[in-house]
């Protein structure tokens, strides 16, 4: 038996798919341990609406905080709510996702519950009635399994590696107001302004389909033919530390271990070598294609499908067989 | 502004991990100060140079770790501090560091030494955890921004700017507070040689718990190693070959049909 609470992650009111893979992978562990109750905590403004949807993942109870205050994540506001569920629901486990907002917010939780926290892990199991998390270290050149002691376990989840669940609209659950210590007087780190950046798009973690390219690509007007692979699949494009060093991509698109850690159905490395901080930060994804005029760049190591030859003569083709397929 | 920096030494991306079994692993000793934390280093001794100040950096580790520390010396800190006690062994050991039994050394280093900022990296290049920090913060019951990308004092506060979701937030935070370094928030100086030789020369001040007054029982791993293992991440690759043109439709029919990643 155990009870789990599950941090569901909202933005500007609607959830993002890593609640749903979160929540599932709740019910998941519920089961493995013997059954119990999944509490999902939802936390923003104007959210209350959408929170019974948890139920159809496996959440068996939703508590919602919900104030123009908690609009934008703070740690007060947050990480104080959270931790107050977690024991008042008397959790034997605790569950975030490792998105930006769960890798800062997991920890302070943590902190609070006065336990350490296994971040990003790739998976979780039970074994002999305990839980173990699974996560990379050195950049992923060791799997360290960590098992926990005391209560509660906290856990972060990498994003897209938890699948989740159908969603089973028959389901519904209880959702209740949670009350909150703070109020936003006491918000000494607020948000001030917000500029979108220009041309926002998805994040690199959200997405089903990365097209990165590296140092290969010889400069940054030749991403307009990567930026198209990426439109026509719905997906967005990546980059190396290299091309992000030479200043041809944003910070904000760089894979690898000093950038984001990105879990995709389809990443397509193109003109990318692949040094150890860049698989770190793609080896997780479901399939890997690369693309790369030397053929013994370390990057065909790691992937499933690879094309040596010349980027710019590969990618345009591929563009082109990608377009019949999209259009049947 | 009195600055606090955290730093942690970690071994070079590059060096070679093995398992020995599958409890221990042996990596190679070729350590480096962890990325993100030479920006919280930078960051710190710009702010000091442009508002007065001083900026002081800690670790906690074996004798080793001190090495981290000649390197903010050779860079400008006025003082470092290597924090470490037999007692924190089992937690802080070659190959896994329990978050929270720094977190509350570093809590307690920070009240010790007094502070008006705390610098850090966001996350350390060995374990990737990015908990020290955020919990050092939560110990200390002070405001935190993680990931910044840029700082700027002005009275009693700091503004910061955070890369997130696609769009820049501008966040003004009281002081005191911590904010972790994003890459991107600058680009680190070099040590001049002579500094760098003196910093060579330099007694590196060690302090244990009984200085702190931490209590043997907050030193406790709720989280632990249970084993390791160094995977194959090869997959096992069909390098397409011909025309690119064939290639690529080769391609996008085996990534539809045998994958139905399209």
């Amino acid at each position: 038996m155990a009870n789990i609470l599950v941090f569901a992650e909202q933005r500007g009111g609607k959830f993002r798919g890593v609640a749903f893979e979160a929540v599932s992978e709740a019910a998941r562990l519920k089961e493995a341990l013997g059954g119990g109750e999944v509490t999902a905590v939802v936390i923003g403004s104007g959210v209350k609406e959408i929170a019974g949807t948890l139920a159809h993942y496996g959440a068996d109870k939703i508590l919602v905080a919900d104030a123009d205050f908690l609009a934008y994540y703070s740690n007060v506001g947050y990480a104080h709510t959270v931790a107050n569920a977690a024991k008042s629901a008397d959790a034997d486990v605790v569950l975030f996702t490792a998105s930006a907002m769960g890798r800062t917010l997991g920890p302070a939780v943590a902190a609070l519950l006065e336990t350490s926290i296994a971040g990003d892990c790739t998976a979780l199991e039970v074994d002999g009635g305990n839980l173990v998390a699974t996560r990379p270290v050195y950049a992923g050149k060791a799997i360290i399994k960590v098992g926990f002691e005391g209560k509660p376990a906290v856990a972060s989840l990498r994003p897209k590696v938890f699948s989740a669940g159908e969603p089973d609209t028959s389901k519904s659950a209880p959702v209740e107001d949670l009350a909150t210590t703070v109020s936003g007087g006491d918000i000494k780190a607020m948000v001030k302004d917000i500029v979108a950046a220009a041309g926002a798009k998805m994040d690199l973690t959200e997405a089903d389909f990365i097209i990165a390219g590296g140092r290969g690509m010889k400069g940054p007007e030749n991403y307009k033919l990567l930026e198209e692979v990426a439109d026509q699949l719905g997906g967005v494009v990546g980059a190396s530390r290299a091309a992000v060093d030479a200043g041809w991509r944003p910070q904000t698109d760089q894979v690898g271990q000093t950038g984001k850690t990105v879990s995709p159905q389809l990443y397509i490395a193109v003109g990318i070598s692949g040094a150890i901080q860049h698989l770190a930060g793609m080896s997780s994804s479901k399939v890997i294609v690369a693309i790369n005029k030397d053929p013994d760049a370390p990057i065909f190591q790691v992937a499933d499908y690879g094309i040596v030859g010349d980027l710019f003569e590969v990618v345009p083709v591929l563009k082109d067989e990608l377009a019949k397929v999209i259009e049947k | 502004m009195k600055i606090l920096v955290f730093v942690k030494q970690v071994p070079d991306t590059e060096a070679l991990v093995e398992a020995l079994d599958d409890s221990s692993l042996k990596v190679e000793e070729k350590f480096e100060m962890s990325f993100f934390d030479t920006l919280a280093v930078e960051e710190a001794l710009r702010l000091k140079e442009k508002h007065g100040g001083t900026v002081t950096a800690v670790t906690v580790g074996p004798e080793r770790a001190g090495e981290v520390l000649r390197t903010c010396l050779a860079l400008g800190a006025d003082s470092v501090f290597r924090i470490w006690d037999e007692a924190l062994a089992p937690v802080v050991t070659d190959v896994f560091t329990d978050s929270l039994s720094v977190a509350r050394v570093l809590a307690a280093v920070a009240k010790h030494l007094g502070f008006d900022l705390i610098l850090c990296g966001k996350q350390a290049l060995d374990d990737d955890a990015a908990a020290v920090g955020v919990m050092t913060a939560a110990l200390l019951e002070i405001p935190f921004v993680t990931a910044v990308t840029s700082v700027k004092a002005e009275e009693g506060s700091i503004r910061v700017k955070q890369k997130r979701d696609g769009a820049e937030r501008e966040i003004k935070c009281e002081l005191p507070a911590l904010l972790s370094a994003e890459k991107g928030l600058n680009e680190p100086r070099q040590p001049q040689v002579m500094k760098v030789m003196k910093a060579a020369r330099a007694k590196i001040d060690a302090m244990d718990l009984a200085a702190l007054k931490i209590q043997a029982d907050a030193i406790i791993s709720t989280v632990k190693p249970v084993s390791f293992t160094v995977p194959d991440k090869a997959r096992s690759i069909s390098i397409i070959e011909g025309e690119p043109a064939d290639a690529a439709a080769e391609l996008v029919r085996r990534l539809r049909e045998e994958r139905q990643a399209l």
